[in-house]
This record gives structure tokens, C-alpha cells and sequence, in this order.
């Protein structure tokens, strides 16, 4: 229960872990349930059979591998364009913000991109830094290049999606980091990791590093790429229709019902709706029939298309958002560009945004784009570079027909394409765990270290 | 009750009543149907960002200290001795409310964990089933049909609106007025630790400013005031 003398901020959080809470990690595990005790057929248990779900819910904390919470931590930042000035609107400054888990002793190093949209605090991040930790690496958590902080801060382009561009950048910011790092850290080796679309910009990272040889990264570990980033825009685009046929006034009924729903489970049963716990307490004690998984990831996703174009539109003075010129200071009434910027989709962003930048820039057409916006552009490296591994799962709601095979034909023995866990819903789950820090070199804990 | 009376009109003369609320707030004529209304979002936007400053720069900075320095266990106690005061107003707001069953238990509750507990230290009625509730005077008058009003970002405490934030001094006065009945001249001890339940309730709360990009205060502002309408509904 909060307080009395603030309704306030607390209460604001309060909901942030209940409705986003609800919103990411969604309303419907009872329905999973009984899926818990099988086995496939492949001997995987991860326990969720629905792909919606698993992409929503993630990993009970019961199948999770366990980590340590103490990787010691700490932030840094520094300034990658001098000349550059950020409006206020944006949060972080001119800085590039990055967290580092340091090991004591020398180690080797693995910088972790964030998925769509994610910043390098989110959790899935911290999560894998975590698990990287307690295999002996130092882990840096890395923005994704289409987090308002990045496009603002880390951008040459600031109109992120191309991957090659974006990889360019990662890598500059990867620089950055070592240098910045040398007298914190004694670091034996680096690695890559990325997951989602921060698995793609991997990829092409390790494409661009195996020519430059800048780091001759070990290890490169992908971890549910997207193949082609216009089809899973796509996917998203159909999937936000379907799900929310009303648009942001679905968006609205769909988060006042699950707050309904939420607040109800709190009073029911005395819970401090606080701590990943509360979440699976309050899926357990919802009904199945409430269930509106696709709802809540359409959301999420349109939330992140939203600022990626907002951002973008901004910084690159494109126009389709926000006039040119215009000066946006914190006491500046955004609820226009809100509204506006809540109408982009992925697809949107692609067609509208990304497309006439770089026609201009680079001449580049729409099916030139589109080529060289997916893993098949650099179909060669990936399919010859021992180094770099995959793995992804047969029901990931982003790839498409024919990215499965494409994974599995370019990879061979370096995919590995787990039956189950939708989009990066295994990731938490234990053998998932442990294979990445098998795959990356590292030491595997034991159960329960 | 007397400082009750007296936030009660002093609610009446900011114009609370359900009477003009209703007539003062405009029907949402916004294209975005996460859109709030916001008549002073100039000054509320100031005050977000000075309260995300402060969260940054003085209490969180104090918040890594204390979880520095206290263990989890004791801070758990710290946090139900802290919400087991809240009681008394859980208590009164959800008589005022008419609503039985929810006074009842929340006075099982205060009894039960002010003595078998310890003065609050913990929380043996939740274990015994007899759970919480979260009830205050501006649900109260959410009760009755008073709306929310103009939204208000309150300086150091955060997301709030008119209504809610007259409830809260109300609250608060009502707090302070029982303390006062009970432990005479010794409320000014409890008034002194004022400081600490800021901190104590932080420590509890996972938020982070600024994490949410360029719509936050949008955001923060349509959540924060759908969970209030679901609070006040349930």
C-alpha cells in the first residue's frame, strides 16, 4: 500500500509496474499452465506453448536461470558529437549513456545491444548482463540505435534503421567505450551479443568488424534476430490492426481494463503490486477469457515506433512530425506531437521517414532499402564466419515466411531454432541461459550458484 | 473530525462539489483518446522535470544510501510500520465511504498488526487473510461523484490532480489531527520523521525518470489518472 501523503509519484509507479507490467508482460497465464508439465518432443521444457504469451510474459521465474543481482554496475557516459545540441524534451543530454557489470579480475568482455526501442537499462539487458556476469564476463549494456537516447546522442545519421549505418555507429560508440574503459577494467577478449533487432545490428557489426578488424570480436551471439526488418515491421503493422482495430482508442480500453483488473487482484489479495513476482501473482489470478496478448505487444511496439519517429522526424528536421524549426522546451505542449507521433507504425517509419532520408543520401530506392535492411545483405559473411552463432524459435512471431530456412540454411550447426518462446520469451528460461554462456565461452553455473 | 469539516469546505471553495465539476470539466473534444485535460500543463510540465531533479539528485541519492545501510528485513519493517499509520485514514475514508466490509478489515488489520505486530513492524493480517486496501479521501470524493479536475504535477510529491490533491492534505490534516488526540505534544516526534517515510516509501517504488523518451509526461499523466478513475471504481 503507498502512502497517504503522496498520491503522486508513487502512485505513478505504482502503475507503471501494474499496467506496463500488465501491458508487457500481459494478462493470461493460467492458460500456459498446463502446458508447464510437458516435455516436446525435442526435450525442451521451457513451459509456455502460446507464442503471444511467452513473447508477453517472458519466463516464469521458476524455470529462470538464476542470477546474481550484484554484477557491480556502473554508469557511464560521455560525448560523442561536440557540436550537437539535444532538446531539453529528450531526457539524457548530449551525453551517450552505458552501464558496465566489472569483474574484479581481467576477463573477457561482451557488449549487449538492446531489442527495439530498449535503452540500456532495460531489463532483458540487465538480465543478460547479469547472466554474462556470472560466466566471468564484463558486460556492457549498449542502448538500441532506435532508443531516443541514441538517435539524440550516438546517431550520425539520427534516422536509424538502416543497419549497416547503425552498425557503423555501434561501433564508433564500441570505440568510445574501450578507451573510456581502460583504466576500469582489465579486458582479455571482446564478444558481441544482441537480441531482436539489436541482434540484427550485431550481425552487421561483426560484418564491418571482420573486415576492419577494430575488435576481432570472439564470439558474436544473435539472439532472435529480425531477417528482414520490412517484413517484421510488417508483421507488427498487421498485428497492431488486427489486435487494435480502434487504434489508440483500443490502446485506451485495453489499459483501462487491465488497471481494472490489476487493481482488483491487489485488494483481493494484499499484494504490493511491486516486484516481478506481483506480475506472475496477478496473471495466475486473472481469467483466461481476459486475455488480450496481441493488444499488449501491439502497444509496446507502437510506443517504441512512436518515439523512433518522433525522435527522428525531430532531429533530422524531416517535417512529417514537427514543423522545422520548431523549439521544443520543457514547458512546450506536446500532446500534438503525441498524438501524431502514436499514428507512425514500423512500416510508417520505413515508407515515410527512413525512405525519402536516404533517397536522398544514398539514392537509394525502395527495393534497395529493403534489401539492404535484412541479414540476407550480408548472407556471405554470416554464412561463412565460424564465429558467429544463432538462435531464435520456430514460433517468433517477427520472422517471416522463409526467415526460419534462411537462419537455418546460411547458419547450418551455428543456428539453433528452439521449438518454443515466441519473440525472445526464453530468453530468461535456463537452458537458454546456459547455452548462451556456453556458446560465448564462459563459465556455466551450476543450478542454484 | 474538525480539521475534517474544514478540508471538506475548503474543498467546496476550490470548487470541488460535484455540482461544478461537472459543469467546469470540458467533454473531451481531443483527437487522442489518451489525451488528458490539462489547463495548466505549462507549469505542470516545470514541475515534472523539477521533481524528476530532485528524484536524480537528492532522494535516490539518499534512497542507494539507506539500502545501503539497512538490510532488507529492516527496511520491510520500516515500510509496514509506515503503512500501518496509513490505516487510520484507509480506515476513515472507507467508513465515509459507507462501505462496511472494507472498514471492518481495515480495522482488524490496525489492530491486529499494531499489536501482534508490534507497533506495525509487520504485517501478521495479511497471513491470516485480512488484507489491505487502498482507500483516501480523494477516492472518497471520487466515491461521490466528484471528479478528477485539472491534472496537477505537485512539487517534490508528483502526479496528482486537483481532487486528489486536496485529498491528500486532507488526509493528512486528519492524520495529524487523530496523532495529535493520541500522543498529545508527542506528535511533533512523528512530524520529525516525516523525512524518513519519504524515503522509506521511495525505497519501495521501482521508477526511474526519464526512461519512458519524449511522451513520459504524457504518459505518466494518462496513467496516473486511469489508475486513479479504476481506483475510484473499485
Amino acid at each position: 500500500m503507498s502512502g497517504r501523503w503522496a498520491g503522486g509519484v508513487w502512485s505513478a509507479c505504482l502503475l507503471w509496474t501494474a499496467v506496463f507490467a500488465l501491458l508487457v508482460t500481459g494478462i493470461g497465464w493460467p492458460r500456459a499452465l498446463p502446458a508447464a508439465e510437458k516435455e516436446t518432443d525435442q526435450g525442451y521444457s521451457y513451459p509456455i506453448h502460446d507464442p503471444y504469451l511467452a513473447t508477453v510474459i517472458g519466463t516464469p521465474p521458476k524455470y529462470q536461470a538464476k542470477v546474481p543481482t550484484d554484477i557491480r554496475l556502473k554508469l557511464f557516459k560521455f560525448r560523442r558529437f561536440k557540436e550537437r545540441t539535444v532538446p531539453p524534451i529528450f531526457w539524457g543530454g548530449e551525453d551517450f549513456h552505458y552501464g558496465v557489470a566489472r569483474q574484479k579480475k581481467p576477463s573477457p568482455l561482451v557488449f549487449v545491444i538492446a531489442g527495439t526501442g530498449g535503452n540500456y537499462l532495460d531489463s532483458k539487458v540487465i538480465f543478460l548482463m547479469r547472466a554474462l556476469y556470472a560466466a566471468g564476463f564484463h558486460a556492457v549494456g549498449i542502448s538500441s540505435p532506435t532508443h531516443p537516447g541514441f538517435i539524440t546522442t550516438a546517431s550520425t545519421s539520427e534516422m536509424p534503421g538502416l543497419p549497416s549505418e547503425d552498425a557503423t555507429d555501434l561501433l564508433a560508440v564500441m570505440q568510445a567505450i574501450r578507451t573510456e574503459l581502460k583504466d576500469q577494467i582489465q579486458v582479455t577478449g571482446w564478444n558481441l551479443l544482441g537480441y531482436s533487432l539489436g541482434a540484427t545490428q550485431a550481425a552487421f557489426v561483426a560484418e564491418i568488424d571482420s573486415r576492419d578488424g577494430l575488435f576481432d570480436f570472439e564470439h558474436v551471439y544473435l539472439i532472435n534476430p529480425a531477417v528482414n526488418l520490412y517484413t517484421s515491421a510488417g508483421i507488427l503493422d498487421r498485428l497492431y490492426r488486427r489486435a487494435l482495430p480502434k487504434g489508440d482508442e483500443s490502446i485506451n480500453q485495453l489499459v483501462s481494463t487491465s488497471l481494472g483488473k490489476a487493481i482488483h487482484y491487489v485488494h483481493s489479495s494484499g499484494r504490493s503490486p511491486l516486484g516481478s513476482e506481483f506480475l506472475y501473482r496477478a496473471i495466475a489470478a486473472m481469467h483466461p477469457s481476459d486475455v488480450d496478448l496481441e493488444g499488449a505487444i501491439a502497444t509496446v511496439f507502437r510506443l517504441a515506433s512512436s518515439n523512433l519517429s518522433f525522435t527522428a522526424d525531430l532531429m533530422t528536421a524531416s517535417g512529417q512530425i514537427v514543423e522545422p524549426g520548431t523549439k521544443l522546451s520543457i514547458g512546450t505542449n506536446m500532446d500534438p506531437y503525441f498524438n501524431e507521433s502514436l499514428q507512425w507504425s514500423f512500416l510508417r517509419y520505413f515508407d515515410e521517414l527512413m525512405l525519402p532520408f536516404w533517397k536522398k543520401r544514398l539514392s537509394l530506392d525502395k527495393e534497395n532499402l529493403i534489401v539492404r535492411a535484412g541479414l540476407p545483405h550480408i548472407r556471405e559473411f554470416l554464412s561463412e564466419s565460424p564465429k558467429v552463432q544463432v538462435v531464435t524459435n520456430a514460433d517468433d512471431l517477427i520472422l517471416g515466411p522463409g526467415d526460419l530456412e534462411f537462419l537455418k540454411n546460411t547458419f547450418g550447426d551455428r543456428a539453433r531454432i528452439y521449438p518454443l518462446g515466441g519473440h525472445c520469451g526464453n530468453l530468461e528460461f535456463k537452458q537458454n541461459v546456459e547455452s548462451m554462456q556456453k556458446a560465448l565461452g564462459g563459465q556455466i553455473q551450476g543450478e542454484g550458484s | 473530525m474538525k480539521t475534517f469539516s474544514a478540508v471538506l469546505i475548503m474543498a467546496l471553495l476550490l470548487g470541488l462539489s460535484p455540482g461544478i465539476s461537472a459543469a467546469e470539466q470540458p467533454s473531451p473534444t481531443q483527437a487522442n483518446p489518451l489525451e488528458r485535460w490539462d489547463p495548466i500543463a505549462p507549469f505542470n510540465r516545470h514541475v515534472y522535470r523539477f521533481n524528476a531533479g530532485f528524484d536524480r539528485w537528492v532522494l535516490m541519492p539518499i534512497v542507494k544510501g539507506y539500502r545501503f545501510i539497512f538490510p532488507t528485513p529492516v527496511r520491510k519493517a520500516a515500510t509496514h510500520f509506515f503503512s500501518n499509520f496509513d490505516e487510520i485514514t484507509v480506515f476513515a475514508n472507507c467508513v465515509l465511504q459507507l462501505n462496511f466490509h472494507k472498514s471492518v478489515s481495515t480495522l482488524g488489520r490496525f489492530v491486529v498488526n499494531s499489536t501482534v505486530g508490534i507497533g506495525g513492524l509487520w504485517d501478521p493480517a495479511s497471513r491470516i487473510g485480512v488484507y489491505g486496501y487502498d482507500e483516501d479521501f480523494g477516492q472518497t470524493l471520487g466515491h461521490y461523484g466528484v471528479g478528477a479536475g485539472p491534472y496537477l504535477v505537485i512539487p517534490l510529491l508528483g502526479p496528482s490532480s486537483l481532487r486528489d490533491g486536496t485529498g491528500l492534505v486532507a488526509d493528512r490534516l486528519m492524520l495529524w489531527g487523530v496523532e495529535t488526540a493520541i500522543l498529545g505534544d508527542l506528535t511533533i516526534v512523528l512530524s520529525a520523521v516525516f523525512p524518513v517515510e519519504v524515503v522509506v516509501e521511495r525505497d519501495g517504488t521501482s521508477f526511474t525518470y526519464g526512461e519512458l523518451g519524449p511522451f513520459e509526461y504524457e504518459l505518466v499523466r494518462y496513467l496516473y489518472l486511469e489508475y486513479r478513475a479504476a481506483l475510484v471504481n473499485d
